[in-house]
């Protein structure tokens, strides 16, 4: 018996030993697994990884977006890993998919490439370069690619990118983050925008899982804070779209266009467009505040307000132009209109831009102290570079006395904007201190830096110089600005509902060379603020080598600022001012025929008084004051005629017609402009009436 | 053979049988509970973690979609876009000054 007992025993004891000696294998296997395998033991030491901190935006000055960073995808198919049967089904759809997706090939081109690619079985084809998250997902849910990597082929490789929402819109001062040269606000603000990485302990916990792990050294990342641009986008596109339209009209090699808001000194817009070899435009270079040239008779403004300043002449005093020619040594002097404008004011001369006069008053006041006209530029701030937010080169470029470059000429010739290097921001800058009383201030592109939707540091007007001249000699030639557009060089930008100051110029590039009349090429610019007598807005506009239509700043400058001002002023509800009820009656600009209760109702909260009547409906007859005179269109209609329904609108008309069994066709929106039967035409239930309706 | 009996005993269950070491029953048991529930636990917590990076990835996701859409209304929402959209219906920007109208006045 005892026998039998120890036999049992044994085997059930070998069994729990062979057992114990496959769990302690296992076990040690585990820990070599983990503690000593090169591999495994590397993956899963916890290390310190780099947290990117998330760049900040750049927004407008209503909050649209500039500038955020988007990723984009470079996609590419894997077609080896794709099943015969299932790609031979479903290859059609896709290509159809891909074509109304991209829009870039029809569908037989993507089949065409699905099918040539399969064949040879293609392991990493790109499909598309730089696709968006948003089509990346609709990428995944086509046929075959939404079977995933594995099955469906579908690689997407994502990159970092920095996306402009609005394409070209002020493309160069938003600006461009790249190894080399980096640009614009970007650029200026790449530390602001940059915020500060973190650095966070992690440890690998599955397929592209990680797990956080606590340790003193971790160090939160500091997302960018967003800049908050001055850019109004609204006035950025209007500007574009005038200086496109103008630069492909009159053949220009480029153009720029910058406004700035008079007393903030924010930059709302600034546009620049380059013709590329295509024929295309495209903002590829910040001429706005990079190109040094000639201004040309814009600078006019700064050499009489010299004169003024200094007492030497008043805008009333003559001057004689004589014929139109004048000689400085060697040198001839002329202006634009033959045979010159003989004996004029100063005033007219600078309204005219009659080189010769003002070339005349300046070297006859400054020939033995050009210093103090040099002086009196300077005291302009026209001379000292703007510190702007923006990088740009300095060339700046004023000649001064005494110097190797300075001639018998140079005074002359410097008084109508030549001999001297300015930007066009620089320029702006000069007349928007005139539009603001003297006060100069700093152009600003940036209004704000914030963060998480708070502000936190809020970008001040700056002021330059206080006082480039007097008040009084800015009061003084601030009319003849304005005379400018009304009667001057720029006369066909004037507007009857507000009033425009400024000066046009005309630069003939290259000075001095001698080209043939054919080969000249001119600068056409314009520069000025609005509305006139309570300035809100300064621009310039700069448009360099006009072909065609034209090349004076009065012709081709000109008119992008109109287009540009007319659009701000009727939609910068700031510049208007609430108008009283006897202003409104002036005003009024139509009020349609209709129902009397309706008209009536709408006149009397206005408070705009009228004569009545007892009609149901009237007729609105205008004057000194508003008249509802009888129309009886229902006397008409109850005796089959047709009324004459001209000047009603059009809810009113179809709710009576359809009424008395008409029926009717519209189209246009408004006020009746044609009615297919006739007034006093006898109608029959059922018959067809067409009204047209216009605004 | 007196350690070859102690082994066997372990083996045996001996320990178990002793009448004084029967208290210590529910102790260990309670142990090997509190054992598996720590496991239990310990893989709930990272099913839970999972979870919780999937989600991550997905509000990143999520805010991709919102950024590329965004990004997309903003070249639609352009002044010049929207006159292009409603040229159609004969409507064009107006230069014509707005009246302001106090309805209080």
């Amino acid at each position: 018996m005892i026998k039998k007992k120890n036999k049992t025993n044994t085997s059930v004891i070998f069994m729990f030993l062979v057992m114990c000696f496959i769990a302690v294998v296992i076990v040690v296997k585990i820990l070599y697994i983990q503690t000593l395998h090169p591999q495994v033991s590397q993956i899963s030491v916890p290390k310190f990884k780099k947290i990117k901190a998330p760049r900040g935006n750049i927004f407008s000055d209503n909050g649209s977006l500039l500038a955020i960073s988007m990723p984009l995808y470079n996609v590419h198919l894997d077609l080896s890993v794709i099943d015969d049967k299932i790609f031979e089904q479903e290859y059609r759809d896709l290509a159809a998919g891909l074509s109304e997706l991209f829009k870039d090939k029809n569908q037989s081109e993507y089949q065409l490439f699905l099918t040539n690619n399969k064949s040879k079985n293609s392991k990493y084809v790109r499909l598309k370069n730089k696709v968006t998250h948003n089509q990346l997902n609709i990428l995944k849910k086509l046929p075959i690619l939404a079977l995933g990597k594995n099955k469906g082929g579908l690689i997407a490789e994502q990159r970092p990118n920095r996306e402009n929402p609005f394409g070209i819109l002020a493309k160069r001062t938003i600006g461009l983050l790249r190894n080399s040269n980096p640009i614009g606000l970007e650029r200026a603000y790449n530390k602001t925008l940059s915020g500060s990485d973190g650095l966070q302990l992690k440890q690998k916990i599955g397929k592209n899982l990680w797990r956080d792990e606590p340790s003193e050294l971790n160090l939160n990342p500091q997302a960018g804070s967003d800049v908050i641009s001055t850019i109004d986008i609204d006035m950025q596109d209007v500007a574009q779209k005038a200086l496109s339209n103008a630069l492909i009209h009159h053949d220009a090699d480029w153009g720029t266009v910058i406004m700035m808001e008079v007393k903030s000194g924010h930059v709302k817009l600034i546009a620049n467009l380059k013709k590329n070899e295509d024929g295309s435009l495209d903002e590829n270079y910040n001429h706005a505040i990079a190109k040094h040239s000639e201004p040309g008779s814009t600078f006019k403004l700064a050499s009489i307000l010299s004169g003024i300043e200094d007492g030497f002449y008043s805008l009333e005093d003559s001057v004689d132009t004589e014929n139109g020619t004048y000689k400085f040594y060697d040198q001839t002097m002329r202006d634009s209109k033959k045979g010159g404008y003989g004996k004029i004011t100063i005033g007219e001369a600078f309204v005219k831009s009659s080189n010769v006069g003002i070339s005349k008053i300046t070297n006859k006041f400054y020939k033995h102290n050009p210093e103090l006209f040099i002086d009196r530029i300077y005291k302009m701030g026209l001379c000292t570079p703007l510190d702007l937010e923006l990088p740009y080169p300095n060339s700046l470029l004023v000649k001064r006395p005494g110097t190797k470059q300075w001639s018998g000429v140079t005074l002359p010739w410097m008084s109508i904007g030549y001999s001297l290097r300015l930007t066009p921001i620089h320029m702006l800058a000069f007349y928007n201190a005139v539009a603001n009383n003297g006060v100069m201030v700093k152009p600003l592109f940036t209004s704000a830096i914030s963060r998480d939707g708070e502000i936190v540091v809020q970008n001040e007007t700056k002021i330059i110089n206080p006082a480039i001249c007097a008040k009084s000699s800015i009061e003084k030639i601030t009319p003849y600005l304005i005379d400018v557009i009304d009667n001057g060089t720029a006369k066909s930008i004037s507007n009857p509902n507000y009033k425009i100051a400024g000066k046009t110029g005309t630069t003939l590039l290259g000075y001095g060379n001698n080209s043939e009349e054919s080969q000249k090429k001119y600068q056409a610019s314009f520069v000025g603020f609005f509305p006139g007598e309570n300035p809100k807005y300064s621009c310039i506009v700069v448009v360099s080598n006009p072909k065609k239509n034209g090349f004076y700043g009065g012709n081709v400058a000109a008119p992008i600022f109109k287009e540009i001002s007319d659009k701000v002023f009727a939609s910068d509800i700031s510049l208007h001012h609430v108008i009283t009820s006897s202003q409104l009656v002036n005003s009024l600009p139509r009020v349609c025929n209709g129902n009397t209760n309706d008209i009536s109702n709408a006149l009397e909260i206005l408070n705009v008084p009228y004569n009545s009547t007892q009609s149901k409906w009237s007729v609105v007859v205008g004057g000194d004051q508003l008249s509802l005179r009888v129309r009886k269109i229902r006397d008409d209609l109850k005796n089959n005629k047709i009324p004459n329904l001209s000047g009603m609108v059009m809810n009113d008309i179809v709710f009576l017609l359809e009424n008395f069994g008409l029926n009717v066709t519209i189209s246009g929106k408004g006020k009746v402009i044609y009615q297919s039967l006739k007034k006093g035409e006898v109608f029959n239930h059922g018959s067809l009436i067409n009204i047209i309706a216009s605004l | 053979m007196k350690k070859n009996k102690s082994i066997l005993s372990v083996l045996k269950g001996d320990f178990f049988s002793k009448k004084e070491n029967r208290i210590h029953l529910p102790f260990l048991f309670l142990i090997i509970l509190l054992l598996l529930l720590n496991i239990r636990l310990s893989f709930n917590a990272e099913s839970l973690l999972k979870k919780s990076i999937k989600l991550e990835m997905d509000v990143s996701d999520l805010r991709l979609t919102y950024i590329t859409t965004k990004s997309d209304m903003m070249r639609v929402y352009k002044r010049s876009s929207v006159e292009v959209l409603v040229y159609k219906d004969k409507l064009i920007s107006s230069n014509i000054p707005p009246y302001i109208i106090n309805a209080n006045d």
